[in-house]
């Protein structure tokens, strides 16, 4: 059963769905329609009461602000350059269920691109999707609006669904964000020979933090550091991908534990604005013990049921990565120099979270990435940021095409 | 007392002062066991528990919550003195716990539960009506903590009669004649709540039929409310279709996990869950963890000196519970009494997944 949430024209049932998204005639990348929509819709967010009521709306509304289109545009489409940009064209998007509303910001941006594009959301209950839907709609009513609309659909249907097969069939890009499990069956789904795909599968990140710039810190400096540290963490429990679950504290075994006990302090403060669950509690509870019990961990620095819970790591990282279900847990290891982390990197990882470390020791990390590990390295509190490149990948190359083309100016 | 001695008395006979003495004993020695053979059990105690040995007061024993079952395969004995391996139903998609057995933890389990039984329902062996179906007699791979339960159960009766076929629906022909040869005699009846209900009352109800049960028949019943509740069906009339529909008027509710064998808790006529002598249960704070007191509501551990195969002596579960008192139900049965109010609601699932529900056991 095929609910559409979102199209221009409600009533067209599926399949004829499909068919009236269009196919010739699609405005270019950036088009004034579409830019009219999406800086309208970004006003009409801040200014409601979703935007208030669901930060992650307000974040989102934040980032699709006017001047930041501007500015994505021109550097987009104002640099001279050998080819043309058109839409990629059609374009399938596979919405992850835990973070609501992620979806978003690759349908916006497929919009932009210029593209018919579907977006298949999670049979969920999703309370901040159905508030930025309602306002979608009611933006739709205005009929400028409507025209940047008509292209776009925002469906949901349960995972077996045949849907799945006709989208591939009709996409010329398909972008999957799903766990892996989803990831490995939606790839033996067949697409169109000249079609494309990429696909985000569960990534892990880590954080690390120098001891001794921790220690040389104000309490105030290090009340604002845990505050941006519970955001990269304890929103949306711990769930995204980007935030941390392993922390690596670089120092000597004094320094370390010093600068643990002056973070935590701090980090107690910051993190009572989250709410615990039971069910979560259990979830971290039972975590600690599959670790315990695999020899992962030796000991905890928290009362069990303690929010957030760290623990003392001893075992091999790869088992964290496998146990660890968020809600506020923290594997704590201790090592000399950031380098010291590559051993632990696998292909799984993609954000490390730094603090007081030099841009000079960045560097030298970077250049020792193993593989693909890591996509993102980057400061306390940036963690949950979007931005178009997204595990490695610019999504706006996959969304538009590039065309050889002689440019108007060509004599 | 030693835990042994402990399973010779009399499940409701010992005072609160007396089991508490005795069970402390019986569980202290069981962690020490535990730690001795069962390596990932001893990081556990030592990493999460301060390495605690023996402690003083029950709610200070080491626990291990249900849900590690799923995850870690737990074992306190040589591999080859595991004679059965229990293994959870859990919905689909979700790991099911494994509970390994040697031939002293089965054998026990099998006589405590005939004797808690017979407090209930009397010594002899009555006929016996199993509401589900025999299929898994035939197919050992369906052997999951269904299966064991039906035939832990069965135990209790002669002359079974599974009354479902493969599609659980009722064979209301085989019953008439089973009603028939043993008029004179009350009948045991057993079966999971839910099936109970469904295939059994409601069916009953749907083809308008109407059976009489010889006085003394008592139903067994378990597995939780929660889809009874959905469907807002109440205890009161659950038991109340069972007396008009089949003039059942004894029915007894138990709980019980595959995790923790020697629990099982049935529920007296006043529909209260008892603790036998065995066995023990404390209820936690949901958010803390901290002991609560009689009347609270919480998280419910269950404590058992039964498991020594595998370290499943104290459990902390994911279902609520409150203590309603201790050696004073009206009943006259000695021992905590308490009421379950169903299982913990899930939360959300790790990474950026779709589908997959923390499994909540």
């Amino acid at each position: 059963m095929i609910q559409t949430l979102f199209a221009v024209e409600p009533s067209v049932q599926w399949p004829e769905l499909l068919a009236s998204l269009g196919g010739d005639g699609r405005p270019g990348p950036f088009d004034p329609p579409a830019l009219n929509f999406v800086g309208a819709l970004s006003g009409r967010l801040l200014a409601s009461h979703a935007g208030r009521e669901f930060p992650e709306l307000a974040a989102l509304a934040h980032w699709f602000r006017p001047t930041r289109l501007a500015r994505v545009r021109h550097e987009l489409l104002g640099a001279s350059s050998a080819y043309r940009l058109r839409p990629r064209g059609s374009v399938f998007i596979i919405a992850p269920a835990n973070v609501d509303v992620l979806f978003i910001y690759g349908w916006l941006l497929s919009l932009l691109s210029g593209n018919a594009t579907v977006v298949r959301v999670s049979q969920k209950p999703s309370p901040p999707r159905d508030a930025f839907l309602q306002l979608v709609r009611s933006l739709a009513e205005d009929a400028a609006h409507k025209e940047a609309l008509r292209s776009s659909a925002i469906i949901s249907y349960p995972h077996d669904h045949s849907a799945t097969a006709t989208l591939s069939k009709w996409c010329d890009l398909r972008l999957v964000w799903g766990g892996d499990a989803t990831v490995s069956t939606i790839r033996t789904v067949p697409l169109k020979p000249t079609a494309v795909e990429a696909a985000f599968a569960d990534r892990f990140s880590m954080a690390a933090f120098d001891a001794a710039r921790i220690l040389e810190s104000s309490d105030r400096e290090l009340a604002d550091l845990a505050r941006r540290f519970a955001n990269d963490t304890m929103w949306l429990g711990q769930q995204a991908c980007s935030s941390p679950r392993i922390l690596f504290w670089i120092g000597s075994e004094t320094q370390c534990d010093a600068a643990k006990d002056r973070f935590w302090r701090q980090f107690a403060i910051a993190s009572q604005r989250f709410d615990d669950e039971p069910a979560a509690m259990m979830s971290r509870v039972s975590d600690l013990f599959t670790m315990a019990a695999e020899g992962v961990i030796d000991g905890v620095s928290s009362p069990l049921a303690q929010l957030p819970a760290r623990a003392r790591a001893v075992g091999p990282e790869d088992a964290v990565r496998d146990l660890h279900s968020g809600f506020g847990l923290f594997v704590e290891y201790q090592i000399d120099s950031i380098t010291q982390v590559v051993p632990f990197l696998s292909d799984k990882d993609q954000t490390l979270v730094v603090h007081g470390i030099a841009p000079g020791a960045v560097a030298e990390l970077v250049e020792q990435l193993p593989n693909r590990s890591l996509d993102r390295i980057v400061g306390v509190g940036q963690a949950t940021d979007f931005d178009i490149t997204w595990d490695g990948t610019n999504l706006l190359d996959l969304l538009t095409r590039r065309i050889i083309a002689p440019s108007r100016q060509a004599a | 007392m030693t835990a042994a001695e402990l399973l010779k008395s009399r499940p409701y006979a010992p005072s609160a002062p007396e089991k508490r003495a005795m069970l402390l004993d019986g569980l202290n020695e069981l962690t020490v066991h535990h730690r001795r053979n069962c390596v990932p059990y001893d990081r556990i105690v030592k990493a999460l528990f301060n390495g605690a040995d023996t402690v003083d007061e029950l709610s200070a024993l080491p626990w291990l919550p249900v849900r590690l079952f799923k995850r870690t395969d737990l074992v306190s004995v040589p591999h080859e003195k595991i004679v059965k391996t229990l293994v959870s139903s859990g919905t689909t998609g979700q790991l099911p716990s494994r509970i390994f057995l040697d031939r002293e933890t089965a054998s026990s389990q099998a006589r405590i539960l005939a004797t808690i039984a017979g407090d209930f329902l009397g010594k002899a062996r009555m006929p016996m009506l199993i509401i589900d179906d025999a299929s898994f007699l035939r197919d050992r791979t369906r052997f999951n903590a269904r299966a064991a339960a039906i035939l832990g159960f069965s135990s209790l009766g002669r002359d079974h009669l599974y009354l479902l076929d493969e599609q659980l629906l009722p064979d209301w022909n085989a019953l008439s004649s089973y009603l028939e040869a043993h008029r004179d005699t009350p009948i045991l009846l057993f079966g999971f709540t839910f099936i109970v209900w469904q295939n059994f009352v409601e069916a009953a109800l749907a083809e308008e039929r109407s059976f009489h049960f010889p006085p003394g028949s008592a139903l067994i019943h378990g597995g939780g409310w929660k889809r009874l509740e959905d469907r807002k069906v109440s205890e009161e009339s659950f038991k109340a279709a069972l007396a008009e529909r089949f003039g059942i008027e004894r029915v007894h509710n138990y709980y019980g996990m595959v995790e923790q064998v020697g629990s099982i808790y049935f529920e007296c006529e006043h529909g209260r869950l008892h603790t036998p002598a065995y066995s023990d249960i404390l209820i936690r704070d949901p958010v803390s963890l901290e002991p609560l007191g009689v009347g609270e509501a919480g998280l419910v551990q269950v404590l058992s000196v039964l498991p020594r195969s595998y370290p499943g002596h104290s459990l902390l579960t994911e279902d609520l519970g409150t203590i309603v008192g201790e050696d004073d139900c009206p009943c006259g049965r000695n021992g905590k009494s308490f009421r379950i109010h169903g299982r913990l609601r899930n939360v959300e699932m790790r990474g950026c997944s779709d589908t997959r529900p923390v499994p909540a056991v």
